[in-house]
């Protein structure tokens, strides 16, 4: 008797009664979120991402690699379910935009400087393509700044899950934004269940709410409703002779919907492995099993059945069900092949709507070494040079004294010599065509040279040992330059 | 090159084997006899011939309660089969405005959980397999299915543009 009283206090402190009542708040956001999906919306999709070390590498797990602070934002709109545009934020600037219509995409980077120092890997995969790509005159226009359309290069329609099941969150936020419904359906059913947001109701507590202010903003007197979900409790300990299962990404979440009038206005998630209620007993009062102190530790090292990336998301909805209109940007576009640059496959998660992975991460396959600021200076320089070149379509208005002003933590000189890495040999011989050289410690001078000219080869790569004083633009000719890079 | 087009269609067909009923479906040729729907389907769509199709080897002895009539297109690049089109009519044991009945025919299309997606003002289906994907969408008289080659570039603009047709069953 005693047990069954205790159950069903459990279930009335969960706000669940019979087994109809539960699914009934899990039914109305379902419907909620099928009608809202479906609508015609313009919507802000936020991430915040705070520094997240590398954690233990563990066999047959992916890396867990470093990833750095970020906050990305994308804003977009939908006209309908194959028809949409979005515009990808990093920090402080506008990275780059896209549009889908049916099969076609558009891309355009809106911002080449930032978005290279947004991800240098992505843009160095653009590089390359440049070089080997058939379409050379498509990743030109798209690293010049200019509209480019691939009349069947539409992101599939529904979001690819990984190897793991999972959806693939983080590495390429503009398709994060654009499948967020698939996203958040499939956390619903990562979930215990679904409750109505309650603060009266004796099982809440402020502390398991990173959005416990509500509490106070009489969110029924505005017609809003919150649902939120119920993480599974932790996995328990395997039996004698049984390994436990380790706690994945979903025992960290927290989510919460806003929901008006059958419509969700706003979602919000926050995924915190020390925030997790059993971690936080430890944390905070120092009170918990030994069996959940080890899970702890092991999920801080990256012990975790899947890659928990620790963030925080807002996903914002408005003018739903209003009429919205999204057009292709055809009339100047350059019309070519890019490839899915705005999601499904490795090119999604190397574009300008991807967001940068720690320096170990296994995207950047470059390792640190004694040449990497040589060779990130020249990226920057060029970055720097192609900004002035958009503008002008002459290259020879990259003077040092202009690179100087666009790019202030590096020297320039004419043609070099360069010293080190920090200071770049420039030369431009012709409106189409620069070069540039850095001095690396390592004995080695780098060069790197954009070629636009209608006989150009792209982006090229040469390096040879040197002294400091002899690194020079004069010292590489056409023969040294290679098309896959440094290396 | 027919039997392709058969093949292509053969799900299609299977839509109505899963359910009861007694009278034989009437398979009518394009422009065929009385209970034919009058379909205006353009002649050329998104670079593709669109032509009517004799199916009526491929389903005649198949059974359905709910569908009076049936035609269709194949839509041809040159002499490749890029798509078909399958319009079915409804007769008046379907409920087409019942989540359910409209339900049990996208379950006998016998592939994983379809992905629902809003084409404008419509709402379409999507399932995948055997190289071709399928698009399925109902109105108040009937139903489309569409199925398009997996090789074909452009699958949405032609969904988009069959959709847009104003087909009057």
């Amino acid at each position: 008797m005693r047990r069954a009283t205790i159950g069903l206090l459990v279930l009335s402190l969960l706000g669940l009664g019979a087994c109809g009542e539960r699914d009934r708040p899990e039914q109305r956001l379902r419907a909620a979120l099928s009608r809202t999906e479906k609508e015609s919306k313009l919507f802000t999709y936020v991430e915040q991402v705070d520094y997240q070390p590398p954690r233990k590498e563990r066999p047959n797990r992916p890396a867990r690699h470093e990833v750095p602070a970020q906050r990305n934002e994308v804003r977009g709109s939908f006209e309908d379910d194959m028809r949409y545009s979005v515009v990808y934020r990093a920090g402080e600037n506008d990275i780059a935009e896209g549009v889908v219509s049916d099969d076609a995409l558009a891309v355009r980077v809106i911002n080449i400087q930032a978005a290279v120092a947004n991800n240098r890997t992505a843009f160095e995969r653009l590089g390359v393509l440049q070089s080997t790509a058939e379409d050379t005159d498509a990743i030109k226009a798209l690293l010049e700044g200019r509209w480019v359309v691939d009349y069947t290069a539409a992101p599939p329609l529904a979001a690819i899950v990984n190897r793991e099941g999972v959806l693939d969150v983080g590495s390429n936020p503009a398709q994060d934004a654009i499948y967020a419904f698939q996203y958040f359906l499939r956390s619903i059913e990562e979930s215990a269940g679904v409750i109505e947001f309650n603060p009266d109701a004796i099982g809440y507590n402020p502390a398991d709410d990173p959005w416990s202010a509500d509490a106070d903003a009489d969110l029924r007197a505005k017609g809003i409703i919150r649902f939120d979900i119920i993480p599974p409790p932790l996995p328990r300990r395997g039996g004698q002779g049984s390994v436990s299962e380790e706690p994945g990404t979903s025992h960290f979440r927290k989510m919460a919907f806003y929901v008006r009038g059958n419509r969700v206005l706003k979602v919000v998630e926050k995924i915190d492995i020390e925030g997790q209620r059993d971690f936080r007993r430890i944390l905070d009062l120092d009170r918990g099993s030994d069996y959940h102190r080890e899970m702890l530790r092991n999920a801080q090292e990256g012990g975790t059945r899947d890659l928990v990336r620790e963030r925080t998301m807002s996903y914002e909805v408005s003018r739903a069900g209003e009429p919205v209109t999204v057009e292709m940007p055809i009339g100047d576009a350059v019309v070519g092949t890019i490839g899915r640059l705005l999601g499904g496959g490795d090119e999604a998660a190397a574009s300008p709507f991807s967001a940068p992975r720690g320096k170990d991460a296994p995207a950047d396959e470059e390792e640190a070494g004694p040449d990497t600021d040589a060779k990130n200076s020249l990226r920057d320089a060029l970055a720097a040079a192609k900004t002035l070149y958009t503008d002008t379509n002459d290259y020879r208005v990259a003077t040092p004294e202009r690179l100087k002003e666009e790019l202030p933590e590096l020297d320039f000189v004419s043609d070099g010599p360069s010293d080190g890495p920090t200071k770049i040999g420039v030369r431009t011989p012709s409106p189409d065509e620069i070069v540039m050289v850095a001095f690396s410690p390592s004995g080695r001078c780098f060069a790197i040279r954009e070629d636009n000219s209608v006989q150009g080869k792209g982006i090229t790569f040469a390096n040879k040992a040197a002294d400091a004083n002899m690194c020079r633009v004069a010292e590489f000719t056409g023969g040294n330059f290679s098309a896959t890079g440094w290396d | 090159m027919r039997n392709r087009v058969a093949a292509l269609v053969a799900a299609g067909a299977l839509l109505a084997t899963g359910c009861t009923g007694d009278e034989p479906v009437r398979v009518l040729p394009g422009g065929g006899p009385v209970r034919a729907p009058v379909i205006n389907f353009p002649s050329q769509i998104v670079g593709l011939t669109v032509t009517p199709e004799d199916v009526s080897k491929v389903v005649e002895e198949v059974r359905r309660p709910y569908v009076d009539s049936l035609a269709v297109f194949s839509l041809r690049e040159e002499e490749l089969l890029r798509a078909t089109l399958q319009i079915s009519r409804f007769n008046r044991l379907a409920k087409p405005r019942e989540g359910r009945f409209r339900g049990s025919i996208l379950q006998l299309l016998g592939s994983s959980r379809p992905l629902e997606l809003r084409v404008g003002d419509q709402v379409v289906y999507s399932t995948s397999g055997n190289r071709q994907d399928q698009y399925i969408w109902f109105t108040d008289e009937g139903f489309f299915v569409l199925s398009v080659h997996q090789d074909y570039s452009f699958p949405r603009t032609l969904l988009r543009r069959v959709v847009e047709q104003d087909i009057q069953l």
